[in-house]
């Protein structure tokens, strides 16, 4: 949960992905800690969903974030920027990039039609098995579980809102014209295979759930309970089911909509700035203020940097002001002993001379030490 | 074919009682409002004159926007509509239900919440952007307690379903934990506020100020979309808003006209409610906001302890 907090706070697309990858691990982690716990329960059924969720989003989560790291490659190859508050419009100069990381990005909200829903939908099930048939504690671990699976969805619908409405949506924020290239086929060919599979397992999940159910088995050796793959596989079709009336219910009003604006005037005009006259790129809401309140609520966990400029006289002329979010492990753990190891080796430099006699030096001094070794 | 047709013959059945009686409920709050400020008000059925009007309009579409923003209104109030089925009301039983469609409801609200935030965004004005963060934020927090609630009622009722939450024996519960049902129905009634934009998290009134969340969010769009976004929003109001009806009022005759008539005097009352809430209470300041959503989370966690204990787990 940590990650998708950190990935909020992020504004450079591949930095982002990465630290979403930590979210994804901690649904993985949720799915096999069910599995674990329902062996340590003597609960097959719950044991088996949870390892089955676990794997089958690993696979989705290969496929997924696969696809976003291409897209997001391709926008970086597009553009010659990551940085998400410098980008913005995308979708129409980068159109195959721009619907292939929306795909992406719905799947792994696991959001429904997509594949990251179902395996989403294997640890919930698996977490309200244990709170059907764990023990106290269980059930109390197993409603956390739903919590933080909740939360983990919210904000991962929020950190893909932002990543996806500000490099795609909107306008460019650096230039006005944007005449970028899109990838060729040999970059597009696999995104849109990627996508197809995230579709596919979405709409049409039997294979893979009963194909991660094997996988289960074989790397648990708890054999799959009878009938575990129907009580899985049944309301999932339903679910589906209902997503195809929705998809029917999308059409009519479709339809209804071409119908009525038939013989309306339709007209484009500028985006409505309450009266303002000349909207200019850089008034748009930008990624950090977009993800500011969901980080001011977490601010007890996450350490801000805030730069800003000091306003003087009546009418301040220039200001400037910018946050950003930094990563506590990487500056509080890794740095100093990252920073401490260099250190250490820069004492240790008179050691490394670069003569060669010194070197052979080293070597006999410990081929005796390993002879003296030896011989006691 | 036979039960395929009836199976229809209920979805469509179901579909047109929702769409029918929705906006009557947005109609009862407007009549609360005016009532407390001592105005006559607009006629109950404004709502549906509104939405015809605006379906007889044409648009204006934003130079910036892209597909996402035409197609969001249509998608947001599809996956609502879709939510709905799922749902049974008063003497109607859900056409849909299997175990765990719990999560499907949860999430067809996500995805229309999603493409809302992503067509506010495409607008590319600053308004929206900052509604569609707002919305974002507290959205995170009231999924949250959502869950929470539907744990708490699937280890009461044993069932995870909607239909089996509140359609089972719920009465009968009332009196074994009646302390958590109703930390339940505070905890949901937080959560129906806040997902409905209505006061204290959101002033549905207020449509320029920059303390809004949902109304600046549509600020561009008109006509045939802005009547589906209304629309939508009456629907989830009306699903949400049966939910916490049927925990509260639980009462099953074997007569189908006294349970409609519980059902929907039930409604009318939590409109009145929301109304009375509305014109007695202030928006709540922003950075406020998220206390009341963790105190609905808490709530539920309370509920949570209450029936372990009382339960016999």
């Amino acid at each position: 949960m940590g990650g998708v907090l950190y990935a909020l706070g992020q504004h450079e697309i591949k930095k982002l992905l990465a630290y979403h990858s930590i979210e994804n691990i901690g649904i993985i982690t949720l799915g096999l800690g069910m599995g674990m716990m329902g062996q340590a329960f003597h609960q097959d059924t719950v044991a088996m969903i949870g390892y089955a969720g676990a794997l089958l989003h690993v696979f989705n989560h290969a496929v997924f974030k696969g696809l976003l790291f291409l897209s997001a490659g391709s926008v970086i190859r597009a553009t010659h920027t990551g940085e998400i508050d410098h980008l913005g419009g995308l979708l129409r100069t980068l159109p195959w990039t721009g619907h292939l990381f929306l795909i992406g990005s719905l799947s792994i909200c696991g959001l429904p039609f997509f594949n990251g829903f179902i395996s989403e939908w294997l640890v919930y099930q698996a977490l309200w098995g244990g709170v059907f048939h764990f023990d106290i504690l269980g059930i109390i671990f197993s409603c956390l579980g739903v919590a933080a699976l909740a939360l983990i969805g919210g904000l991962a619908a929020y950190c893909f809102a932002k990543a996806f409405g500000m490099i795609f949506l909107g306008k460019n924020r650096s230039k006005e014209e944007s005449p970028y290239k899109e990838s060729d086929y040999m970059l597009r060919g696999p995104m849109v295979g990627l996508a197809a599979i995230c579709v596919w397992i979405g709409l049409f999940p039997a294979v893979m759930v009963s194909f991660s159910l094997k996988t289960a088995q074989t790397v648990t050796g708890i054999p799959v309970p009878a009938g575990l793959e129907k009580l899985i596989l049944n309301p999932l079709l339903k679910a589906i089911s209902v997503l195809f009336t929705a998809v029917i219910i999308f059409a009519v009003l479709v339809a209804l909509r071409k119908f009525l604006l038939k013989a309306r005037p339709v007209r484009e005009t500028e985006t409505w700035g309450c009266g303002y006259a000349l909207p200019s790129a850089r008034m748009q809401y930008t990624a950090s203020s977009f993800a500011e309140p969901i980080l001011r609520i977490f601010r007890t966990l996450l350490v801000f940097k805030v730069k800003t400029g000091k306003l003087k006289k009546h009418f301040p002329a220039e200001t400037h002001l910018s946050s950003s979010v930094l990563d506590v492990s990487e500056n509080m753990f890794f740095r100093p002993l990252l920073y401490w190891i260099r250190e250490l080796s820069g004492r240790l430099n008179w050691i490394q001379s670069g003569s060669t006699q010194r070197y052979l030096l080293y070597i006999l001094f410990f081929l005796l030490i390993l002879l003296i070794w030896k011989l006691n | 074919m036979g039960p395929t047709i009836s199976a229809l013959m209920s979805i469509l059945l179901h579909l047109s009682v929702i769409l029918v009686f929705s906006p009557f409920i947005l109609g009862v709050i407007g009549k609360t409002k005016a009532f407390f400020a001592g105005r006559w008000g607009p006629p109950v059925v404004q709502p549906y004159y509104d939405i015809l009007k605006l379906l007889r309009k044409g648009s204006v579409y934003s130079t910036m926007t892209t597909w996402i923003f035409r197609a969001a209104p249509m998608i947001a109030m599809a996956a609502i509509l879709a939510a709905g089925i799922l749902m049974p009301f008063a003497g109607l039983k859900a056409p849909i239900q299997f175990w765990g469609d719990v999560v499907l409801f949860a999430y067809l609200f996500g995805l229309a919440r999603f493409f809302m935030v992503l067509a506010a965004l495409d607008t590319g004005s600053s308004f929206e952007g900052m509604g569609a963060s707002r919305e974002m934020t507290f959205s995170c927090l009231s999924e949250v307690a959502l869950f929470l609630n539907f744990t708490v009622l699937a280890l009461i009722s044993k069932s995870l379903s909607l239909s089996g939450l509140i359609g089972g024996d719920v009465s009968l519960l009332w009196h074994v934990l009646g302390p958590a049902l109703t930390l339940v129905v505070i905890s949901f009634f937080l959560i129906l506020l806040c997902e409905n934009s209505r006061i204290p998290v959101d002033d549905p009134a207020t449509h320029l100020e920059l303390t809004m969340i949902h109304e600046v969010m549509v600020l561009d769009h008109s006509g045939v979309d802005f009547a589906y976004i209304l629309y939508g929003n009456a629907v989830k109001l009306f699903i949400l808003g049966s939910f916490l009806i049927s925990i509260i009022l639980p009462f099953k005759t074997q007569n189908v006209f006294m349970d409609t008539a519980v059902y929907l005097s039930g409604m009318t009352g939590l409109a009145v409610v929301i109304g009375v809430i509305e014109s007695a209470m202030a928006r709540l300041r922003l950075n406020r906001v998220p206390y009341l959503l963790i105190s609905a989370v808490i709530l539920a966690v309370f509920a949570f302890i209450i029936t372990l204990v009382r339960g016999g787990f």
